[in-house]
């Protein structure tokens, strides 16, 4: 391999850095040693980088340790160890209990595929959960995010990305919601389960007393979700509605042959302000923009958006 | 919080004696003294690290603390596919750059403006030059810190933290592109501009 000087300005720096290969240190050395001009910015640069190495770089001040040791333990005393963490998000799920998405300013996403046209097994929150993690992860949930606040996704190998919208999230991510922030959520395709909650609860036979509903207004109205009481149902025109688990989670109804445009979505937030999803039948979730105001009717591959905020109920209540 | 007390020094050895992937997994379970030591593994080069891009010591450190916390609340989630430390270090580097986009902080200096060099401040990388095996005296010493300190930091930011991770850090290139999100070819592009920029600011111009 021959390498005149002007590759040679360009080698020399990985040569240095030792990440040529074996051929092109050789080539660079058979070089330097006919080149006298090469071979002088060659030392030149040596002795600049050895130079460079030198700098010791900042000192930490001398509390750092047990700055970061006293942030940790607050950490815990907080909210426990990671792991206890983790675990807890899926217990609060299975029970109903407060996940409050924008107190805890974590939400955590796994989204997943609907069966597309195969029978969707009939399955209790809990079993869904224990089912959550096998689950496919194919579908991407797309995050807007309305407050400007600043919304990231810590994804699995430990990237963290600010999320400007339209931004895509990826199966597995954390998604990191500050607090006070709105964030919208819209899901394309396939089932959106939150934390191991998967939307394949039972449907209830009737809806449960003392529940409001809400009716969607158009995809940017700011609907705040009061605690544990919101639900909005849909009302098909004698068509099968999408009902809720009332215990804590989403339900859904496989979507029927008799579903069509007029089936509307039934969104349920259970106690404290649990994160939403969209629910839909196999025949996949809402996609493209929602333009009516009231009364959101679904329809096949539609998208529909859904929007978290604080907790207090502000939509139209019937 | 399950602390591991640590009257006995002895009693520090079996977590000083392991593995960085080993200690996560602990500190996933809440392991005080896991955690500990991992700290004071990486504190010193974190901040380094972070400076690289924040080019302000305060800035860098509360940079580092928060990547310390970071590692600490996904600890569970860390699972060894990747080097612990490449791990840490693109935490690290994803918030000095979400850091730096919020403050607005990208600083660039034109070549056109090099940094002010006290004439007699230029004597002691002269002397550097001649023979770097050449020891130095205190007072060199830390002139030499500040000179190197303060080209550092009139280094562009893309130049800055790419350098530091080279230099400092000795990571190859393939492990800077994969933290940094860029290609090998824009980490080699940033390696080669950050050396000619420091080395017309320490006035590194010797000619044949």
């Amino acid at each position: 391999m021959q390498v005149d000087c002007e590759r040679i300005r360009q080698l020399l720096d990985p040569y240095l850095d030792q990440e040529l290969t074996a051929e092109e240190i050789s080539a660079v050395e058979q070089h330097l040693a006919t080149c006298r001009r090469c071979a002088f910015e060659s030392t030149q640069m040596l002795r600049l980088k050895e130079i460079i190495g030198r700098w010791k770089g900042p000192s930490p001040s001398s509390d750092l340790h047990e700055k970061v040791m006293g942030k940790v333990r607050e950490d815990m005393r907080r909210s426990g160890t990671p792991l206890e963490r983790y675990y807890r998000r899926v217990a609060l799920a299975v029970t109903g209990g407060a996940l409050t998405v924008l107190g805890l300013g974590i939400l955590v996403f796994y989204v997943g595929f609907g069966t597309g046209g195969t029978a969707t097994p009939d399955l209790g929150i809990g079993e869904a959960v224990a089912m959550a993690p096998a689950m496919p992860l194919e579908t991407i949930a797309r995050l807007e995010d309305l407050s400007g606040e600043g919304v990231q996704a810590i994804r699995p190998d430990g990237t963290i990305t600010k999320l400007t919208p339209p931004a895509s999230l990826k199966p597995d991510d954390i998604l990191e919601v500050p607090e006070d922030a709105t964030a919208t959520v819209r899901v394309a395709g396939g089932r959106l389960i939150v934390g191991a909650l998967a939307w394949q609860g039972k449907v209830p036979k009737k809806p449960p007393r003392g529940l409001t509903r809400m009716r969607f207004a158009s995809p940017d109205a700011a609907y705040s979700l009061k605690r544990g009481t919101v639900r909005i149902i849909a009302s098909g025109e004698g068509l099968g509605a999408i009902r809720i688990d009332t215990s804590a989670g989403i339900a859904y109804v496989p979507w029927e042959k008799r579903h069509n445009e007029h089936t509307r979505a039934v969104i349920y937030v259970g106690e404290g302000s649990v994160a939403i999803g969209v629910v839909a039948g196999e025949a996949g979730l809402l996609k493209g923009s929602v333009e009516e105001r009231e009364n959101l009717p679904i329809r096949k591959d539609e998208l529909l958006e859904i929007e978290l905020k604080e907790s207090r109920a502000e939509g139209q209540a019937k | 919080m399950k602390k591991k007390e640590a009257d006995n020094p002895e009693d520090k050895a079996p977590f000083e004696a392991r593995k960085d992937e080993e200690l996560v997994a602990l500190v996933a379970r809440g392991d005080e003294g896991a955690f500990a030591v991992l700290l004071s593994r990486y504190q010193k080069g974190l901040l380094t690290f972070c400076y690289g891009f924040m080019r302000d010591r305060q800035r860098a450190e509360d940079m580092a603390q928060e990547t310390f916390l970071r590692m600490f609340r996904n600890a569970h989630r860390y699972k060894p596919v990747a080097r612990f430390s490449t791990w840490i270090y693109r935490i690290a580097a994803n918030l000095c750059i979400n850091e730096l986009k919020k403050l607005k902080l990208r600083y660039t200096v034109s070549i056109d403006q090099p940094m002010s060099m006290d004439p007699e401040s230029t004597k002691v990388v002269e002397k550097m030059a001649a023979d770097t095996r050449q020891p130095l005296t205190e007072a060199e010493e830390m002139e030499l810190q500040g000179l190197l300190e303060e080209a550092i930091r009139h280094l562009p930011e893309d130049q800055r933290s790419t350098l530091i991770m080279v230099e400092y850090h000795h990571m190859p290139y393939r492990d800077i592109a994969k933290i940094l999100g860029i290609t090998v070819s824009a980490v080699k592009m940033r390696i080669k501009r950050a050396r000619e920029n420091l080395r017309y600011m320490l006035r590194f111009l010797e000619h044949e």
